[in-house]
This record gives C-alpha cells, sequence and structure tokens, in this order.
C-alpha cells in the first residue's frame, strides 16, 4: 500500500477509511513542518492544526481533482486552515512580529544573494527569524518557494491564485524581505 | 501507525464523518457556472439595452426637449442600465474566479473577458433588435420601469406641456384624426391636418409614436410633430 501513488491511496480511503492512514503517515511530516513555519506554533498547536486539515481533507476527498498533484490540494488545505487559525488569532500575528528583536541580521551576510540566502539557509535560525517579520501572505509565499521549494504552478494551486499573481508575490516579498535585511544591518 | 494517523481516523470513526459525497460539488461548480453563463446573458442583455436607449433618446440632441443641461445628462443617458450592465459583468466575473480553474487566470484578463463577452453579445441582440423588444416587454410588464430604466416615457408623458406618446389605436386618414393610447393607458384623440409627419413615421395601427404638439382638452391633444418611437438623428428629422 505505501508504494501507491497519491491518486490510488485517495481511491483507496474512499473505499475503507483505514486506508486513509498511509495519506495521512505520508503528508504528516512535511504539512506539520508548513504549519509551524507559517504560524511559528509550538508542537501541541500546530497538532491541533494538522489534525483538522486531515479531517478537512477526508470530508472533502471527493472533491480532489485526480488531475492535479494531491500534494498541491493537501498544501491548499493546510494553507487555508492556517489563514483561518490566523484571522481567529489576530493577536499571534504581532506577537509574531514582536518577539524577536536580537541581532538575528547579524548572522546574514550584508552581500546579499536572497535565493541563495533562504535556500542555504532555511534550517537556520536567522533567516526564519527574519521570515517571521514578513507580512503571512510574503512569508507563505517564500516559504512555499524557497523551503518547500515548490514551482510557481505548485504555488499557484495551493494558494488558488494565478501564476502571474504568484510571480508578483514573490518578487513583493523578495523585495521587503530585503528591506528587512538591510534595516537589520543598519540597526 | 504514526500518533497523527491514530488520531485522525479515531476522531473520524467517533465523529462518524464521511465524504461528502461527489455530487454535491458537481452541483456546486454546476451552480458557480450557471450562475456565470446567466449573468453575462443578463449583462449583455443590459448592454444591449443600453445601446438601445442611447440610439432612440432625443433628449440628447433635442435641446428643447429639457430646461437645462443636467437633465439632458439625467434623462439622455440610461444611469441604471449602465449600473446594471456593470452589476452583472461584475457577478459573472466574480462566479468565473470562483470556478474550479478560475485562479489560474489573471484578474484583469477575466474581467475584460466577461466586459469583452457581454459586450459582443449585447452588440448582436442590439442590431437583431432584441434589445428594443426586450425594452419594450419590460416597458410594458413592470412596474415603475419606465421611472427608473427608460427615461425616455417621462420626457415624452407630459401633453400638458406639448409633448405625448403611446400606440395608434386607428387613424381616420380623411379627417387627419388617429386614436392614440398613451404610455400610461390613457386614450387621446389627436388631430394631425397641419402636422409635419416625419419619415419613418407610417401612421398605422400598433405603431409607437411620439408627438409634440398642444394639448386641447382633457383627451384632445393637436399634433405639430409626429415622430416614430424609435430612433433619433438624420433619418428621423426628414419629413414626408
Amino acid at each position: 500500500m505505501k508504494e501507491k501513488s497519491d491518486q490510488e491511496l485517495v481511491k483507496e480511503t474512499l473505499k475503507g477509511i483505514d486506508n486513509y492512514k498511509y495519506l495521512v503517515e505520508r503528508y504528516e511530516k512535511r504539512l506539520s513542518t508548513y504549519i509551524k513555519r507559517i504560524l511559528y506554533l509550538n508542537t501541541e498547536d500546530a497538532e491541533d492544526i494538522l489534525q483538522e486539515v486531515f479531517i478537512k481533507a477526508y470530508r472533502n476527498l471527493n472533491s480532489y481533482n485526480p488531475k492535479y498533484k494531491f500534494s498541491n490540494w493537501i498544501y491548499r488545505i493546510a494553507h487555508n486552515e492556517s489563514v483561518s487559525f490566523l484571522r481567529k488569532n489576530k493577536n499571534l500575528q504581532k506577537n509574531i512580529v514582536n518577539t524577536e528583536e536580537n541581532n538575528i541580521f547579524d548572522s546574514i551576510p550584508s552581500d546579499i544573494d536572497l535565493e541563495k540566502e533562504i535556500l542555504e539557509d532555511s534550517e537556520r535560525e536567522g533567516v526564519l527569524h527574519i521570515l517571521q517579520k514578513l507580512d503571512p501572505k510574503s512569508r507563505d509565499v517564500l516559504q512555499l518557494k524557497y523551503i518547500e521549494e515548490k514551482d510557481y504552478n505548485e504555488i499557484s494551486e495551493i494558494l488558488q491564485i494565478s501564476s502571474g499573481t504568484v510571480g508578483s508575490l514573490i518578487s513583493r516579498a523578495k523585495i521587503k524581505l530585503k528591506k528587512l535585511l538591510e534595516d537589520g544591518k543598519n540597526k | 501507525m504514526g500518533k497523527t494517523s491514530k488520531k485522525v481516523l479515531e476522531k473520524i470513526k467517533e465523529e462518524e464523518i464521511k465524504p461528502i459525497p461527489k455530487w454535491h460539488f458537481i452541483l456546486k461548480e454546476s451552480f458557480i457556472w450557471s450562475l456565470f453563463v446567466l449573468s453575462t446573458i443578463l449583462g449583455s442583455v443590459g448592454f444591449g439595452i443600453v445601446l438601445y436607449l442611447l440610439n432612440n433618446n432625443d433628449v440628447l440632441q433635442d435641446k428643447t426637449l429639457v430646461s437645462n443641461f443636467w437633465e439632458r445628462i439625467i434623462f439622455g443617458i440610461p444611469f441604471a442600465w449602465i449600473l446594471l450592465t456593470f452589476f452583472f459583468i461584475l457577478v459573472a466575473y466574480y462566479n468565473f474566479k470562483n470556478t474550479e480553474e478560475g485562479y489560474r487566470f489573471n484578474v484583469v484578463k477575466i474581467f475584460l473577458l466577461s466586459l469583452l463577452v457581454s459586450f459582443l453579445i449585447g452588440g448582436i441582440l442590439y442590431t437583431t433588435k432584441l434589445s428594443e423588444k426586450l425594452n419594450n416587454l419590460f416597458v410594458d410588464n413592470l412596474p415603475y420601469y419606465t421611472h427608473t430604466m427608460d427615461m425616455r416615457n417621462r420626457i415624452w408623458m407630459r401633453p400638458e406641456e406639448g409633448y405625448l406618446a403611446g400606440k395608434i389605436n386607428s387613424v381616420n386618414e380623411e379627417e387627419k384624426i388617429l386614436v392614440l393610447i398613451d404610455l400610461n393607458g390613457e386614450q387621446w384623440e389627436v388631430n394631425y391636418v397641419d402636422a409635419t409627419v416625419r419619415g419613418r413615421v407610417h401612421l398605422i395601427k400598433d405603431e409607437d409614436i411620439k408627438i409634440l404638439g398642444k394639448q386641447v382638452s382633457e383627451g384632445v391633444f393637436t399634433a405639430e410633430d409626429i415622430r416614430p418611437w424609435g430612433g433619433m438623428g438624420r433619418h428621423m428629422q426628414e419629413s414626408r
């Protein structure tokens, strides 16, 4: 069962709920990391959201179109759940921005190649902390592009926006990030 | 089995959660597409009627019909239909954007496409005179239509000021008298002995006309100028 494709596992899940565990197991780690990175939550809160994501996915399984990647479909649900969590917990966003007032910028070299920086240092605290300071939209799009390594079409499917809009969101987010890095250096 | 999958499966079983049936999603998608088609049609009808009203309202050309510039604008331009047309185009755009594939398209392109489709179909409705027929249908059947959507009626239903419009009920060619049922359904006896009858007027039963003249008494009118209900500009000015 574990070798089956996502599409096949969806079919199997619709035949019997017990088969759903294979899909959950396949995506739980990736989605948990994604949710934690967007929302900067502790593992417990992220776990609650993750469960909701899988339950919502199961409930809407018949709306999944096998023409597209299942991973993008379930990332979309995770994205939507995270957005509605943020909406319900408006203070969280403020806290995210205010928590880090340290010298994280010092760890970033002055000669900045953003893409290289984010790609190579995605596991490093510095870049993740700076991403925290961005607005959720910019943060989300940069996470998907450079950390989750999704291409424009995949991001378009996840965020339900056109590829053109993805392009402009990424370039705007990069400008904001660059400004944050430069401001941090000048402090 | 992992911790998360165990919890998820337990919750699903415990709460007896079932996948929403496929037909539900098909129905939802069909509903959105139907709304898109319907609003595109309504937007097209709106645009067709805007074209018809703009091309058949002499208020914009004949300064004598109203007393000032603002009245010309208010009575000459079908603002209500223009607003309604844009509203339907916006609804069409919104529905298309919410279809399964709608997000893939650029927002501006979708809006321009909705606009273009409505203008194209609206243009066809106008040239085939369907928009005129629809407007007449609304005039006959929708209450307050002539007070909000087709302002021509308000201009041409002022008999005490010398403006009268309606449908010819009968014509006495020998005595040059016609019986007119005005836009409010009242009957008038119209004397047209000295009237200028414009080129496109045939003076036949069921013809829609508008008349410039004088009210003689209750239900009696003397025509000085008889014009076709529809149309304005050069062709209408030619007299027989």
